[in-house]
């Protein structure tokens, strides 16, 4: 029962933003824009690793292509697992939020 | 390399699109910070990766270590009799591998503490006799001046002119005291004033680099000064040597722990130039100074030696000697080479074959873990089956099974030191040796102790790990998990091989036994028995009157007769050679007065003895043995003369020829390692070295206090120190006898070690067994036959065993004969004895778990059907 963490959740939310674009390449693009920081290739692609290990995501091969001089890229998608977890992450995260915001308020 | 690791990060070809996609983030980078920004970038994230990566296996691997641990301590405590036994077997190897380990590490430690141990060598003398190479350290006194005189690499030199049994006598003034106290059978030497600064050593008192520059001065041991001063400090304070020199003590120092030197004092050599001229010690005729020299820091040793050697060559020639060759040696290596030299000697042969009694005793247990794990395979069965039927790759049950193995031997290892810290001072009283355990602890020794019982887990762990991991969960679960024909073989080899080593090692014991009773009891050609020996003083008084000492130990009841000698029976002092028929033919020479056969049993065979109150017999009338006989090839010896040309300056024949009164039975002067030599007797009067008394055997004690009255009288101030004959030709044998111990406890423990094996096997046979015996029993069969089906297995193994071992213990062991000129024939007695020695030991092994299981009650055995 473990929950996503944030660079999990990040990660997830890049793929999902990118939708059938989403290879390493754009998904550390889009992480560095948005959070700012600078995500390096090994980080990335160990945390893509575990969560297809753990189901979230899914790889596949495109087609080979030319302007890679015949070679594959990798695209990730997200599984039904994967959308779960972003889910309830979410929410968590909301719960928790109000919870800080109701004693505030009160 | 770094690319394979990358490889492996992403098992599903992934590294093709990875390499690619970064390939593309270089393109911009280069494209937006430059190409050599690029490049360095490529190379951060590349290691980055590596580095998240590895991180993340060490915690993958952390848990799974966890879980690992868990089930091996759970899997000992299950199978605590076999765990017991493997670890145990282990642990014992161990320990006694970390015994040899501190004796072959303390005896290449030798003369380490010399700091300048790598610019220290030794004058060498060598050269070719009858096709023979020779070589000795003992060189003329002048060679040492010489050299340090005319070659400028030699920065320090120092000789040694060797003395045995001196005494040193303190005459104690202080506090109104009057004593004398005196300190005899001192090994020391005269030494030149750059010895400390050639030799290390730890000075307790007194400046090493000035201590014997004076002549008349002395540095002593620690123990000597502490027995001679007590507490008093004992620099300044005078000793007399032997009752003639008076010394003064100049310095104190620690005696080295490790050093081929055995010294206890230091006298200056530049005394010998005040008693006896300046020339003194600048002798050119008597080859018996060890000399050491100082090479500078960076030294070219082959230039070295042929500067010495062209000189000495020049020296030689110049005075008419024959040429030998002259060089260095290094002192590092001198202890443990076959050079002969006053002092403690190292042997490397015995390092050698501690050596690899040390390995095979590692071998054997390893044998014994394989066996062990193996024969357990089925109780494990379910556990693998499960494993595998859950999902549980076969690489991973591999790597637990090693790792189980590794854990074993890391506990033998622990049990293995504790065993060591237990029996270590049993062990150093045994050997009569001083090791201790601190050299262990040491970095680099406990990391090589720690990485080997590692290895050695894996190695030994290896073939059990496979052979479990390769299990068939179908099979398994059926419960049909018989050892496969190709398994038992592998481990009856293995016994076999445990006991066929066992067995030469019983072989190699019993004959070294055999060997040495031999030796001790073999008729030597005289007789030891009833005869005390002593030296003689080095007092003028004493050697003046030799007659009327004899006359007067005489005097006593039980004395009968007295002789004095250079040398005697077991202990020869001289030898030379006499040219016959243009061959020079060496023979050993004892000088001896009329008594000398009488006391010492020889027997004549022809002619007459020596009778010193004929003046012809002095220096030319000799007796020779048999042996000699038949080598100078004489027909009827006796009235023969010879000339006699020395070889050498030095010689008892100061005459030119020599005649033959008599010949004696052959006896062996020397111990049973070497032939019998021709051997000359004859009188000389200025060559006495002891003197030898045969009394009735009766009133010993009387014996000895008359004498040394007498001796008192001749020698005041002289200890008089004595032994018996018989007493001291067995440690003739002393290091045969250590071979012996070596041999007696390696056989032992790998008897031990194998038995433990076989122990392990049985139970476990038997545990297998117990329905198959269950319904025998109920079938009637009786305890005897039940246990003879149980042993008959192993009784093969056994006899297969001796089969092999035979023929290698019989060659190895004629080798080491072969170091005996007289020696006993290798007789089937003593392989039979071991046979049944080895046979003996594994049917009281199996028998005993065989009767175990053969009593067991059939109805325990057959209710789990």
């Amino acid at each position: 029962m473990k929950l996503l963490s944030r660079t999990e959740e990040f990660i997830l939310l890049s793929v999902l933003f990118l939708k059938e674009q989403a290879y390493s390449v754009l998904i550390r693009k889009h992480l560095n824009k948005v959070t700012g920081k600078t995500w390096s290739y090994g980080a990335l692609f160990i945390s893509l690793e575990q969560l297809v290990k753990k189901g979230y995501l899914k790889s596949s091969l495109t087609a080979p292509l030319r302007e890679r001089g015949g070679r594959s890229k990798r695209i990730y998608t997200l599984t039904k697992d994967g959308h779960k977890a972003l889910e309830e992450i979410k929410q968590i995260e909301r719960k928790m939020w109000e919870a800080v915001l109701e004693t505030d308020g009160g | 390399m770094a690319e394979r690791l990358f490889r492996r990060m992403f098992p599903d070809d992934g590294f093709d699109t990875t390499v690619c996609d970064l390939e593309e983030s270089f393109q911009e980078v280069a494209r937006e910070k430059g190409f050599f920004y690029g490049k360095i970038w490529y190379l951060i994230q590349v290691l980055t990766a590596l580095y998240l990566y590895v991180g993340l296996q060490i915690k993958g691997g952390l848990s799974m270590f966890k879980h690992n641990l868990k089930i091996t301590l759970r899997n000992l405590r299950r199978n605590k009799g076999f765990s017991f036994i493997n670890i145990f077997g282990l642990a014992v190897s161990f320990a006694v591998v970390i015994f040899i380990a501190l004796f072959i590490r303390n005896e290449l430690s030798f003369d380490r503490g010399n700091e300048h141990l790598d610019r220290m060598y030794t004058v060498m003398m060598s050269g070719e006799w009858k096709q023979q190479q020779w070589r000795q350290q003992h060189i003329i006194s002048a060679a040492g001046l010489e050299l340090s005189e005319n070659i400028p690499e030699i920065v320090k030199y120092t000789r040694f002119s060797l003395q045995s049994n001196q005494a040193l006598q303190y005459h104690d003034t202080g506090r109104g005291q009057d004593r004398n106290i005196m300190i005899t059978g001192m090994t020391f030497a005269w030494v030149d004033p750059g010895m400390f600064e050639v030799f290390t050593y730890d000075f307790k008192a007194g400046n090493p680099e000035i201590v014997l520059d004076e002549p008349y001065s002395i540095v002593l041991i620690e123990e000597v000064a502490g027995n001679l001063f007590g507490n008093e400090d004992p620099i300044g304070k005078v000793v007399t040597l032997n009752n003639r020199y008076e010394l003064t003590v100049t310095g104190v120092v620690k005696k080295p722990a490790n050093s081929h030197l055995n010294l206890n004092a230091f006298a200056s050599i530049l005394t010998i130039r005040s008693i006896r001229g300046p020339d003194a010690d600048r002798n050119y005729e008597y080859n018996s100074y060890p000399t050491y020299v100082l090479l500078p820091d960076e030294h070219d040793l082959e230039a070295v030696n042929e500067k010495i050697d062209t000189h000495m060559a020049a020296v030689y020639k110049r005075l008419g000697k024959p040429v030998v060759k002259f060089s260095l040696f290094p002192v590092s290596e001198l202890y443990l080479s076959d050079i002969l030299y006053q002092g403690n000697h190292g042997s490397k042969t015995l390092l050698w074959i501690l050596f690899t009694i040390a390995i095979f005793i590692v071998i054997i247990a390893g044998i014994n873990f394989i066996n062990l794990s193996t024969a357990r395979a089925s109780t494990r069965a379910r556990e693998i089956g499960i494993k595998k039927v859950i999902g549980v790759l076969r690489k991973k049950l591999t790597r637990q099974f090693l790792g189980e193995s590794m854990f074993v031997a890391l506990a033998a290892l622990g049990t293995a030191l504790g065993l060591a810290v237990l029996f270590l001072p049993a062990f150093n009283r045994v050997f009569t040796l001083d090791l201790s355990l601190k050299s262990l602890f040491e970095p680099g020794m406990f990391f090589c102790l720690v990485a080997g019982a590692c290895i050695i887990g894996i190695l030994a762990g290896l073939y059990p790990a496979v052979y479990l991991s390769a299990f068939q969960p179908v099979t398994v679960i059926r419960g049909d998990v018989t050892q496969g024909r190709k398994g038992t073989f592998f481990r009856k080899a293995l016994i076999v091989f445990q006991f066929a080593v066992s067995i030469i090692l019983i072989i190699g014991t019993l004959t070294i036994a055999s060997q040495i009773r031999f030796a001790r009891n073999k008729d030597l050609g005289f007789s030891a028995k009833n005869v005390v020996i002593f030296p003689q003083p080095q007092s003028g008084l004493f050697r003046r009157n030799l007659n009327s000492i004899k006359a007067e130990l005489l005097r006593h009841p039980d004395i009968r007769k007295v002789s004095f000698s250079q040398g005697y029976p077991g202990r020869p002092w001289n030898n030379e050679s006499i040219k016959i028929d243009e061959e020079y033919i060496s023979f050993t020479h004892f000088s001896v007065d009329s008594d000398f056969a009488d006391v010492y049993g020889l027997q004549l065979l022809e002619g007459r003895f020596l009778d010193l109150n004929r003046q012809s017999d002095h220096l030319r009338a000799v007796v020779i043995n048999e042996t000699a006989v038949r080598k100078f090839g004489l027909e009827s010896p006796v009235g023969t003369h010879l000339p006699f040309t020395p070889r050498g300056n030095l010689t008892a024949f100061p005459v030119e020829e020599i005649e033959i009164i008599g010949v004696v039975k052959d006896f062996h002067c020397r111990s049973l390692h070497s032939e019998i030599n021709p051997i000359l007797i004859s009188f000389n009067p200025d060559w006495m070295t002891h003197g030898g008394i045969l009394y009735s055997g009766e009133n010993l004690a009387n014996v000895v206090g008359y004498a040394k009255e007498v001796w008192k009288r001749f020698a005041p101030g002289f200890p008089f120190e004595f032994s018996f004959l018989d007493q001291e030709l067995p440690q003739m044998y002393a290091k045969d006898a250590v071979f012996e111990q070596v041999f007696f406890y390696a056989a032992g423990f790998s008897i031990l070690i194998a038995c433990l094996g076989l122990l392990g096997l049985t139970s476990y046979v038997a545990a297998k067994r117990t329905k198959e015996i269950g319904i025998r029993k109920v079938l009637g069969a009786s305890l005897s036959q039940i246990l003879i089906l149980l042993s008959t297995e192993f009784t093969a193994a056994i006899i297969l065993a001796n089969l092999i071992a035979w023929p290698v213990a019989y060659y190895l062991m004629r080798k080491w004969l072969a170091n005996f000129a007289y020696r006993i024939d290798l007789g089937i007695g003593i392989f039979a004895l071991s046979a049944l020695l080895a046979l003996g030991v594994a049917l009281i092994t199996v028998g005993w778990q065989a009767l175990k299981a053969a009593s067991a009650n059939p109805a325990h055995s057959l209710k789990y059907e």
